[in-house]
């Protein structure tokens, strides 16, 4: 079960880390394109 | 003489609305719609094509897209015009084909610089049908023939695995 | 003598594992078969069961040449790993391609491998006419292609042949993925496929609620769920419309395939680090550091010079028109957020030369991604600043040079240069391709955006691939997809092989 959590959590790690970079890019849109 | 050229004065004028009107009403390909979008941005335009895929709502308009055979794009439309449409095309059905006047943007603000058309008149020019399959014989032959070759070719393989596996495990 | 018959030996083997991966892909074609049943597509249906019964008996064939190889199976070399993974690739391109023709949908049977080659590459450029009309069977066919292309057919093969496989590991370096995610091979297949798995259910089944939101009807909402999850996983780029990601004219839907392309575009060696709890590996690997990093400099640089000719009004338009299709040039998705002629006509040179770089560079190494690889880009910059290093450096330091990747490994000067020449490979293919197509007569910026976009197995189009175009083009293409897919040492070692066993045809007719 420790394995099972581990994925869950890393599944959940790793859309956040995609979902933070997609919103830094788009915060740097909104600078650039002000 | 000067009957004559007020005649042809009172013609010109009454023609020239009337390029204005034609001008509207010509068709353009999508294509060439894409090809000239920056001309073209904001202008009122007519496309012409069937309606594809289906229709999706979005609160009061809706989209719809068209494949006028050169390419396809999505028109922004409300709902109660949008309700005109009975056919969408794909692959058992050929959509209805309509006429639509508007508006084209090469980047709409409205929609995230997308290319569209906003739609201000849509006419149904044909209806559209569901299409009859007709199976060609050619296949049905080559299937008739085939797969039982496919089928015998894997008993054959089978058979021989197995007496592999059983002289493999006599050693 | 002896010689001879150890030449001939080597044949079998290639031929009966060759064999054993078209019976897979044979017994796959069953699911359009169904497909096409379940919608009553009864033409779609009978051509996907004349292909399937051909590929059977082509398998069974190929297997029976080679069943005499079977006995000495543990005599599988990295010659025969290597061509039996780019020979497969080429028997099962013609197979697949024959549902295509059979539907009509392609104008030529060099149309149907192109589209194939490119589905399996996870390319994404499309032949294909008609696409609004196109069955469920074969757009079931198209996208199922390019997802089953992405784990690597090898992989595939690995998976299910269990006992039988001795040359397992050769050939799956053969394939383009050397990093084992365990030690066994098919422990490493296994893991690929679960992980692969279990995002097909977590990103489907989202497309599929975000599909009926922006108001797509349940059964169609699933089927695009399906090929979008498919095509954006696999960094393939195949949609099942001829606007491609337009047709959903949906930000929120846009945005899904993205976060599931980016995540596609991983190693999946860093997603089994991150799932077995070591989650800095995310910061701490060269690749998704070398990946962050480009990526984010391509979408400012494109976003400030598309700015800079008011091409798109506002940060929304910015971020899905450019930032999404430099994210899908980069992950090497393909898929289009704006017609092909506009990044023509509006984005001007230098909107398209970054497009062109970032193709190039690519995605994660062992991953569906295509181009050099973030893992070469990132050793290749490593190396060079290491270099400068020394040469600062007094003479007496014997300084060893790390990067990490899963694990913290040296940076040696074998491995930077392995690094640099698959990537000098890659750039003279590049080259070659812009070359043909200025030959042709298009333009250079256009003919390079192509040619990116097929080397780095991106799928994006400026408007040069078309059914019209020239048949060397599309030869080449083919080629240099499949290329670039394999990376280049499986295809360099069969052709070698091949030539190599010609010759000694050759030699032993003349002794004769």
């Amino acid at each position: 079960m420790d394995t099972r959590k581990n994925k869950i959590k890393g599944i959940l790690f790793e859309l956040i880390a995609v979902a933070l970079f997609i919103v830094i890019i788009f915060v740097a849109a909104v600078i650039i394109m002000r | 003489m000067r009957k004559f050229n007020k005649a042809l004065i009172i013609i010109l004028l009454l023609t020239s609305p009337l390029s204005v009107y034609v001008k509207a009403a010509s068709l353009i390909d999508i294509n060439e719609l894409i090809e000239n979008a920056k001309e073209l941005d904001g202008q009122e335009i007519t496309v012409q094509g069937e309606a594809i895929g289906e229709s999706m709502n979005r609160g009061d308009y809706s989209w719809i897209n068209i494949n006028d055979g050169t390419n396809a794009i999505g028109i922004w439309v409300k709902n109660s015009e949008a309700d005109k449409v009975v056919h969408y095309g794909n692959y058992d059905n050929i959509g209805d084909t309509i006429i639509i006047a508007g508006i084209f943007y090469r980047d709409c603000k409205e929609h995230g610089g997308e290319a569209d058309l906003h739609s201000t008149s849509l006419k149904i020019v044909e209806e559209g049908y569901q299409v009859k399959e007709i199976i060609a014989s050619a296949k049905v032959i080559s299937a008739i023939v085939l797969i039982p070759l496919a089928l015998l070719s894997l008993v054959f393989f089978i058979k021989i695995i197995k007496t592999k596996g059983y002289s493999k495990a006599k050693q | 003598m002896r010689k001879f018959k150890s030449r001939s030996y080597s044949l079998e083997i290639v031929s009966y594992y060759t064999g054993y991966i078209v019976l897979i892909i044979a017994s796959l074609m069953i699911i359009p078969i169904i497909t096409s049943f379940l919608f009553r597509e009864w033409t779609p249906m009978l051509d996907f069961m004349i292909s399937d019964a051909i590929s059977l008996i082509v398998g069974v064939i190929l297997i029976m040449i080679g069943m005499r190889s079977k006995e000495s199976m543990s005599n599988v070399q990295w010659k025969h790993g290597f061509a039996i993974a780019a020979l497969s690739w080429i028997v099962l391109m013609v197979l697949c391609a024959i549902p295509y023709s059979l539907s009509g949908h392609t104008k030529s049977f060099l149309d149907s491998c192109f589209d194939v080659m490119s589905g399996f590459t996870t390319t994404g450029l499309a032949l294909t006419q008609d696409l609004d009309h196109l069955s469920n069977g074969l757009n079931m066919w198209r996208h199922m292609l390019t997802f089953i292309g992405g784990q690597g057919m090898v992989v595939l093969a690995l998976t299910f042949l269990a006992t039988k496989i001795g040359g397992a590991y050769k050939m799956y370096v053969g394939e383009g993925k050397d990093i084992e995610l365990v030690p066994n091979v098919k422990g490493t297949a296994r893991h690929i496929w679960e992980i692969s798995i279990v995002y097909l259910f977590i990103g489907t089944i989202t497309l599929w609620i975000v599909g009926m939101m922006i108001g797509l009807n349940p059964v169609s909402a699933f089927l695009h769920a399906l090929y979008i999850f498919e095509s954006s996983w696999s960094t393939g780029g195949f949609a099942p419309n001829t606007q491609n990601i337009m047709y959903y004219h949906s930000v929120l839907y846009e945005t899904v395939a993205m976060v599931i392309f980016i995540l596609g575009s991983f190693n999946f060696g860093l997603h089994y680090a991150i799932w077995q709890g070591k989650r800095k590996e995310i910061v701490k690997n060269i690749e998704t550091q070398s990946f962050f990093v480009t990526s984010f400099v391509a979408c400012i640089l494109a976003l400030a010079g598309l700015a800079k000719l008011n091409v798109y009004p506002d940060a929304i338009a910015g971020f899905r028109r450019i930032v999404f299709n430099v994210l899908s040039a980069h992950t090497t998705t393909g898929f289009a957020s704006i017609y092909a002629r506009q990044f023509a006509l509006e984005w001007g040179d230098f909107g398209i030369l970054i497009m062109v770089l970032v193709m190039l560079i690519g995605g994660s190494a062992c991953s569906t991604a295509g181009g050099f690889k973030g893992l070469r880009v990132g050793i290749v910059l490593k190396g060079l600043i290491m270099d400068v290093k020394k040469l600062l450096s007094s003479e007496r330091s014997m300084k060893v040079y790390k990067y990490h990747h899963i694990k913290d490994r040296i940076l040696d000067d074998s491995l930077i240069k392995s690094s640099a020449i698959i990537i000098c490979c890659y750039i003279v293919t590049f080259t070659i391709g812009t070359m043909i197509g200025a030959f042709y007569g298009y333009p250079i910026s256009a003919s390079a955006f192509e040619s990116a976009s097929v080397a780095g197995n991106v799928g994006l189009t400026i408007g040069v691939t078309t059914p019209s175009m020239p048949a060397g083009m599309k030869i080449f293409y083919i080629t240099s997809m499949y290329l670039g897919r394999l990376e280049f040492l499986s295809v360099f070692a069969l052709i070698g092989y091949i030539c190599g066993g010609v010759k000694k045809v050759c030699v032993n007719l003349i002794k004769h």
